[in-house]
């Protein structure tokens, strides 16, 4: 059921505004200090739903190759702590959001951006809500529809690795392998 | 004297920067009474300009103290280049997580192998190089019988001569390319392979000639090949185990001032007999086609010691994270060289210790044994031979061949998906070659699953 949210501006100033806390190295294997899963439990909490063993478990990660994925967590575990969020308790549906849309964000964006980046913050604060089923206050559902589509970077990054151009590619450098392998090569001193 | 004008079009193609000098040397190499039946002709392809940049890589090559694989990291430049890389290449963009700190997280980075380069080349190729007109292709099936056609560059094979320079001199033999009229001769004894002679302008249009031991390729026999062979003076001589064997079966006179012998592991107890015979020190070279020279002997006589100061080698296990120091491991390398193949943790298949002070060296490398075949007449076939027999006739993904010791060998082909093996084309191209021995190939889509199925098993040994 589609409902009104908070401003959007709101969520977007937040997010400028992230503390230095949340933006600490995550602790992996390799470094790092922050506890990830004791800040989305604590989060979590607030919004009204107690964490399973399971579900916490999902964010001890010590791999550092999760780890841009891991501070995209951080920063939009501070995202979701704003008034409207707690007062609504979704905490279950925020924690659906947090282990699911995340990560596939963290493929294609660095973590970082999400703060400094003014784009990607609305991304951010636009996913959220999409995934709220809310509307920023003041818009309507195609125009939040609309907006999110222009600052989608997950829809980007897939035109950009779509299957197609790779293929044009492949072809491309194949045939030019072949031609270069019909062709005598240079002359080496000695076989590898 | 001949003139730049008398060098006729398809060699100022091959061999841009060839001058009369280097015309007139070569004419020499191909006219000889002797000379072999030459079947091919290449040139070094060097243009103006890279002679200065081989210049500058030289001096690199003789800076020890600036050697890559030195530290237990990679250099600041090396990871500064890769994170740039990243955006370049789909398959580093895949292999490399966003967020990863590459300095810290070095061992996180998964490792590529011959697998990669077999089935995703063309995504390692930098998606925005869309100037090939100087590139070169070799094909190689390695230890692991995968079809890898790796590009490369004249310059990068140009950049390589240094080495065989410092490793000379490391071994105390003195060259003087520059006023050779042959520096190299490189020695094969296969049924089929290129025979041509060259000029090489990196050494001054010293001439060089590429050989075959096979009598077929000789129109005055054996004697003929003595005479050429032995009269060419060549201060370098370029071969393998079982080439070098048969030199000495041959009766060849050489004198070089040095051997590099590649391709396949070098025994300590051949080193010997080879050095003792030719007079001269032998430096096994370990080198693969997709990274050029990763070592060469030590000039001491312990393991390999590591030569290229631009790639950075690892020892790793099974998971890709760095073996304990001393322990054995697979060899992994880093090199960004080759602008059109950056290998970023590239298993080579071949396993060794690995040692980075005083001097950075691999140890008991193994994964190289010389391995031969024997036809049912009782001659040798090298595993090149058998290689190139089976892809000019059908086209596979990977290949296992072995020989027991009663002579009959046993074919394991994968299928590139959804392509047919011709495994009739495959059995008549191995009967020419194999003569009587029975042959049983089998079509095995689960080859290589573990990664470690070597392409060449003989029970027959030098």
């Amino acid at each position: 059921m589609r409902q009104d949210g908070p401003p959007l501006e709101q969520l977007l100033r937040r997010l400028a505004a992230t503390p230095a806390a949340f933006l600490g190295e995550p602790r992996v294997r390799t470094g790092g200090h922050v506890v990830v899963e004791a800040v989305v439990f604590d989060t979590i909490n607030d919004l009204g739903h107690r964490m399973t063993a399971d579900e916490l478990d999902h964010f001890a990660r010590r791999d550092p190759r999760e780890r841009n994925w891991l501070r995209v967590v951080l920063i939009a575990s501070w995202l979701v702590h704003e008034e409207p969020f707690r007062q609504a308790q979704v905490g279950q549906r925020v924690l659906h959001w947090l282990t699911r849309d995340t990560r596939e964000l963290s493929e294609v964006v660095v973590a970082g951006q999400f703060v400094s980046d003014p784009d990607r913050r609305e991304e951010l604060a636009r996913r959220l809500l999409a995934a709220l089923d809310w509307i920023p206050a003041g818009e309507t559902a195609p125009q939040a529809a609309d907006r999110l589509t222009t600052v989608d970077s997950v829809e980007r990054a897939r035109v950009l690795a779509d299957t197609a151009v790779k293929r044009h590619r492949a072809q491309q450098v194949r045939k030019k392998m072949e031609e270069e392998r019909a062709r005598e090569a240079a002359a080496r001193y000695s076989r590898e | 004297m001949s003139s730049p004008h008398d060098i006729p079009a398809q060699w100022r193609e091959r061999s841009p920067l060839m001058s009369a000098i280097g015309w007139e040397r070569l004419q020499r190499l191909h006219q000889h009474p002797c000379a072999p039946r030459w079947n091919f002709e290449t040139g070094d392809r060097l243009i103006a300009g890279d002679l200065q940049q081989v210049e500058a890589f030289r001096a690199a090559v003789y800076a020890r103290e600036e050697l890559a694989s030195r530290a237990p990291h990679p250099p600041d430049s090396m990871l500064e280049a890769i994170a740039a890389l990243r955006s370049r290449s789909w398959f580093l963009e895949a292999q490399i997580p966003l967020g990863l700190e590459l300095a810290r997280d070095w061992s996180s980075i998964p490792t590529m192998s011959r697998e990669d380069l077999a089935t995703r080349l063309t995504e390692v190729i930098p998606h925005d190089i869309d100037d090939f007109d100087r590139m070169v292709v070799y094909d190689t099936s390695g230890t692991t019988g995968h079809a890898v056609h790796v590009p490369h560059d004249p310059l990068l094979l140009a950049k390589a001569h240094t080495f065989a320079e410092w490793a000379m001199e490391r071994h105390g033999a003195t060259h003087d390319f520059r006023t050779a009229a042959v520096a190299c001769l490189n020695l094969c004894a296969q049924v089929h392979t290129y025979v041509f002679a060259s000029i090489f302008n990196v050494w001054n249009e010293a001439g060089f000639v590429k050989a075959n031991l096979n009598p077929d390729d000789w129109a005055g026999g054996n004697d003929a090949a003595r005479a050429y062979l032995g009269g060419l003076d060549a201060q370098l001589v370029t071969s393998d185990p079982i080439s070098l064997s048969e030199a000495m079966r041959w009766d060849l006179e050489l004198r070089p001032r040095a051997i590099i012998s590649t391709a396949v592991g070098l025994t300590p107890a051949l080193q010997r007999r080879f050095a003792d015979h030719f007079d001269c020190p032998v430096i096994d070279w370990y080198s693969t086609t997709e990274t050029g020279l990763i070592a060469c002997s030590a000039a001491d006589g312990e393991g390999l010691e590591i030569v290229p100061p631009d790639i950075y080698v690892e020892v790793v296990d099974e998971n890709g994270a760095p073996a304990a120091p001393g322990e054995l491991g697979e060899v992994c390398v880093t090199s960004l060289r080759n602008r059109f193949l950056p290998l970023v943790r590239y298993r080579t298949g071949d396993h060794a210790r690995l040692q980075r002070d005083p001097v950075p060296k691999l140890r008991d490398l193994h994964g190289r044994a010389p391995v031969f075949f024997r036809s049912s007449d009782g001659e040798i076939i090298s595993s090149v031979d058998v290689g190139r027999a089976m892809r000019l006739v059908s086209s596979f993904a990977q290949h296992q061949v072995q020989q027991r010791a009663d002579g009959s060998c046993v074919v394991r082909l994968r299928p590139v998906p959804q392509m047919n093996v011709d495994v009739e084309q495959v059995r008549r191209a191995l009967s020419e070659l194999f003569a009587s021995h029975p042959l049983e190939i089998f079509i095995d889509d689960r080859l290589g699953a573990d990664d470690k199925t070597p392409a060449y098993v003989s029970e027959f040994e030098l």
